[in-house]
């Protein structure tokens, strides 16, 4: 059991980093962006691709490749769409994702490749009695505070942050002092093209086999836990991720064998059940929602 | 007058689907699948649009009663001999009777129904983007007790096979004609309208006192009903089912049509649907080789994908209300017109379509960018 | 006299097929107070906005200094030079005063002068510095006010437009405001003043527009503030 609770705070963590990525662009956009999963894809091939390079060389560029991507997809997806109905921006995302799915399957095959160069990680670093923490478990965390406390330090010390956070306020009023809209919104994209990276470099760590829907899985349940906290702060949003992470992973590893292959329906249960009761999500601040309800 | 302005509505939709399924006549064998293909996809497609089109919700979970009316349907139209034998653990109700295709596409549609009715006392309270991701948690659940509750499907996802595989262009022609009627009739009915109203404009529709949230329901429970149909449909035409097959790539794929087509109107969602279908399945055969007159093209394995998710792409920014817009084509109206004025001149501006049923919705043109909330009203 | 520093010559716009202003025509310049007057939805905010760039001009030019603005974004209208008020302020309520005032500068095109700029304003509205560390939503409404006008200066604008802003003010926070704009009057900047109060910017502009429908109807000086029939006539027209 405590081994359980330790290995989903690790899938917590990972849940966590994705959700900052997709609350970002939405703090900015008002949008999601369904072709983030396809950024974390991205960077686990870019790995693979590089494989025989030097690994301080195959993580350089997966930062590039992820960063890149994310730039070319605000382009080619959101920015000619700027002042167009949500569902329609939506759409256009999703189908970006379906292109780019298509990419990986003639590029890589169908049944992926495999991008092990981290997979060291996977070891233990520690055994308490027969507990043991993995490498990659303190990676994670560590990740996690470490970009949080990073993107936070980024939205409240720096011009471009303060910009950001005006703009995800109120974007026209932003405007209106002179703010660019182009440069803040390609900022945070960039921003969430690392780490987009970052997840994908912990990602092949436990499952070192890139497969064409590799990241937009992890990017769907990290989107539900986004909302599910609160995706209107970045704080409530990473936290929501974190928990329906940590959530999904303890009830897969805990729930009675008749059970257990129920352990999605226990967690999609639990967020029905949060929304009804507070749409704008779990720990939004009472009053400060922002989404109807009738 | 409602009436007939509801017909006009159904017109131009009705007659791409005779259309499509005429055409797809007089090809061969092969190909008349992806005319069938497109039509129930136009089905799913109604499910879907008299839902989102008319509430302005977004929901990701109408696949779900897709899902449970093809299990239903499928099911119950096995023969028992071999049902036991496949599916032994199937709870008794649905492993000791069989029905003819008629009475299970019925099924199918009173399962659909039942299913949406049960999921949106609920869920019908939420708005934007927390009524998407409740309804894509519904998607979920589905998805997880069907491919691991035996008792109602085979165990572990496998095959629900050996349907028979009744839906032929005539059915599906047919069962797509009677959900355009289904949804005309709604939409230009007073529910229908009091629904689009408050999806214009919410506070004011509920300073009037519509009841917002049981006019949701009310539209969501006859959408799971065309769902649950167009699923009955669905397995019939196939003559197999696997839960994947009514999951994420469904919902994306019937999202995408609706999105694509206009999702404001009728018309939008059928013709979304016919031309993604249509292009999906040619660019799915020019993957096996696909004879252009002088020459055959191949696409590499896969790329059909691809390609289809360009086009929408492309589409989406070309036209980013839709192709239709959001807009009915009201065909007939200038002849209608003409003939009134004829008879007396204050029936002439009663004739005309703005008021009556089914006409265009007021599209918002806001002058900049995205709305603050995190509603994501279409 | 001084060439015009704005200009608008035959300006339509509008909302797609809506078109809200109808033909209007003015110059403002440098050191001057023009007010824009008129009935709710005349076309008074609308006007301010196209020159803004944020609403679409569907024909007339805006001319600043001389130079057309023609498809200049907000921003970029921003940074050559002029700068505006909103209706209702919208102050960044969730970030503090400073970090209002310090968006203010994403406007400005140099940072030469900021320092004594800054403390020009800090002596126009001293309750700018005073609540430098509050959140600006716990500002009154005149005191958000006063941070809206000195976060638009930060922009160094030659032109500064300002929406209705004696809007729920009381009459002694309207003097404090007007104060100030007679001392950024004084500096050279030409000022497009939009009001619905119309006896109070009549007397205070040097010259006044009414609005109607879109079109300009009449012309008003500071004499005519007291002149009863004037004014009558002016809501009437």
């Amino acid at each position: 059991m405590l081994q359980a609770i330790i290995d989903s705070i690790a899938v917590g963590a990972l849940y966590a980093l994705v959700a900052v990525g997709l609350a970002l662009v939405f703090g900015v956009m008002r949008l999601i962006n369904f072709a983030y999963g396809e950024l974390i894809t991205a960077g686990a091939y870019s790995l693979y691709v590089t494989r025989h390079l030097p690994l301080v060389a195959s993580i350089v560029i997966c930062f590039v490749v992820c960063v890149v991507m994310a730039l070319v997809i605000e382009r080619i997806a959101f920015r000619p769409l700027r002042g167009a109905p949500p569902a329609t921006t939506m759409i256009a995302t999703f189908a970006v994702a379906f292109a780019l799915e298509a990419l990986w399957l003639i590029a890589f095959t169908p049944q992926g490749q495999t991008a092990d160069l981290l997979s060291s990680l996977n070891q233990a670093a520690f055994h308490i009695g027969n507990l043991y923490l993995r490498w990659v478990t303190i990676a994670e965390l560590v990740a996690g505070v470490v970009l949080l406390g990073g993107t936070a330090l980024i939205l409240e010390r720096t011009t471009i942050g303060l910009q950001m956070r005006a703009a995800a306020a109120d974007f026209r009023a932003a405007r209106l002092l002179g703010v660019r809209a182009n440069r803040v919104i390609r900022f945070a994209f960039a921003l969430s093209g690392v780490l987009a990276a970052v997840v994908s470099l912990l990602l092949t760590v436990q499952q070192p086999l890139v497969t064409p829907t590799f990241g937009f899985e992890v990017t769907i349940l990290a989107l539900v836990g986004a909302v599910f906290g609160g995706i209107d702060r970045l704080l409530t949003a990473t936290a929501g991720g974190f928990l329906i992470g940590f959530i999904s992973s303890f009830l897969g590893d805990e729930l009675p064998a008749s059970l257990s292959s129920f352990s999605t329906s226990f967690t999609f249960a639990v967020v029905i059940l949060v929304l009804l009761v507070r749409p704008a999500g779990l720990l939004a601040p009472l009053g400060q929602s922002s989404v109807d309800r009738v | 007058m409602r009436a007939l302005a509801a017909a006009r509505t159904l017109v131009a939709p009705v007659a791409l689907i005779i259309a499509v399924g005429l055409y797809g006549h007089t090809t061969s064998i092969a190909t008349q699948q992806n005319f069938i293909t497109a039509l129930v996809a136009v089905t799913i497609v109604i499910g879907l649009y008299v839902f989102m089109g008319n509430s302005g919700v977004i929901s990701f979970g109408q696949v779900s009663f897709v899902a449970v009316g093809a299990y239903a349907a499928g099911e119950l139209t096995i023969p028992t001999g071999p049902k036991h034998f496949v599916l032994p653990t199937l709870w008794s109700f649905l492993a000791n009777h069989s029905v003819a295709n008629v009475p299970s596409l019925a099924i199918a549609t009173g399962v659909g129904a039942v299913y949406a009715l049960a999921v949106g006392l609920p869920l019908m309270r939420l708005s934007g983007l927390s009524a998407g991701i409740a309804t894509f948690a519904v998607l979920e659940i589905t998805y997880n007790v069907l491919t691991f509750w035996d008792k109602i499907a085979p165990q572990s996802g496998q095959t629900l096979s050996l349907v028979p595989t009744s839906t032929g262009l005539l059915q599906a022609t047919v069962g797509a004609i009677i959900a355009a009627i289904a949804a005309v009739m709604y939409q230009s009915s007073r529910r229908g309208r009091l629904l689009r109203a408050s999806r214009e404009d919410q506070s004011a529709a509920l300073a009037v006192g519509v009841n917002i949230h049981r006019e949701r329901l009310i539209a969501f429970t006859l959408s799971g009903a065309i769902s649950g149909f167009a699923g009955g449909l669905l397995v019939h035409q196939i003559g197999s089912i696997t839960p994947s097959q009514v999951y994420l790539e469904l919902t994306f794929l019937s999202l995408a049509m609706l999105v694509v087509g206009g999702v404001g109107s009728l018309w939008g969602a059928v013709l979304g649907a016919v031309i993604v279908s249509l292009l999906d399945s040619y660019l799915l055969q020019a993957e096996n080789g696909l004879s252009l007159g002088l020459f055959t093209l191949t696409l590499p394995a896969g790329a059909a994908d691809g390609i289809l998710g360009v086009a929408m792409l492309a589409m989406l920014i070309l036209r980013p209300r839709g192709l239709t817009g959001g807009h009915e084509w009201d065909v007939g109206f200038a002849r209608v017109r003409r003939w009134r004025s004829r008879k007396s001149a204050p029936t002439a501006a009663a004739a005309r379509p703005a008021a009556g049923g089914g006409g265009p919705a007021a599209e918002k043109t806001g002058p900049e960018g995205q709305p603050k909330t995190t509603e994501t009203a279409s | 006299m001084p060439e015009p520093l704005l200009e608008l010559r035959e300006v339509r716009a509008g909302y797609g097929p809506v078109e809200v202003v109808r033909g209007i025509s003015l110059t403002v310049r440098p050191g001057e107070v023009v007010g824009l007057i008129g009935p709710n939805g005349a076309g008074k905010t609308t006007t301010l906005l196209t020159i803004m760039g944020v609403v679409p001009r569907i024909a007339g030019e805006v001319l600043l200094g001389g130079r057309s603005t023609g498809g200049w974004s907000p921003e970029r209208t921003v940074r050559e030079g002029i700068a505006l008020v909103p209706e209702g302020r919208h102050i960044f309520t969730g970030l503090t005063v400073q970090e209002n005032l310090r968006l203010g500068l994403a406007g400005r095109a140099d940072r030469n002068g900021l320092d004594e700029e800054l403390a020009w304003i800090h002596t126009l509205f001293p309750v700018v510095d005073e609540f430098r560390d509050r959140i600006a939503g716990a500002l009154s409404g005149g005191q958000q006010q006063q941070l809206a006008i000195a976060r638009a200066l930060l922009a160094a604008p030659r032109v500064l437009l300002l929406d209705e802003p004696s809007l729920g003010l009381a009459p002694s926070v309207i003097k404090t405001v007007l104060g100030a704009l007679s001392e950024i009057r004084e500096r050279g900047v030409a000022i497009l003043l939009v009001e619905q109060r119309a006896q109070i910017v009549t007397e205070f502009a040097d010259r006044t527009h009414v609005l109607n429908n879109g079109e300009m109807r009449m012309t008003l000086t500071p004499a005519d503030a007291h002149d009863t029939n004037r004014m009558i006539a002016a809501y009437l027209s």
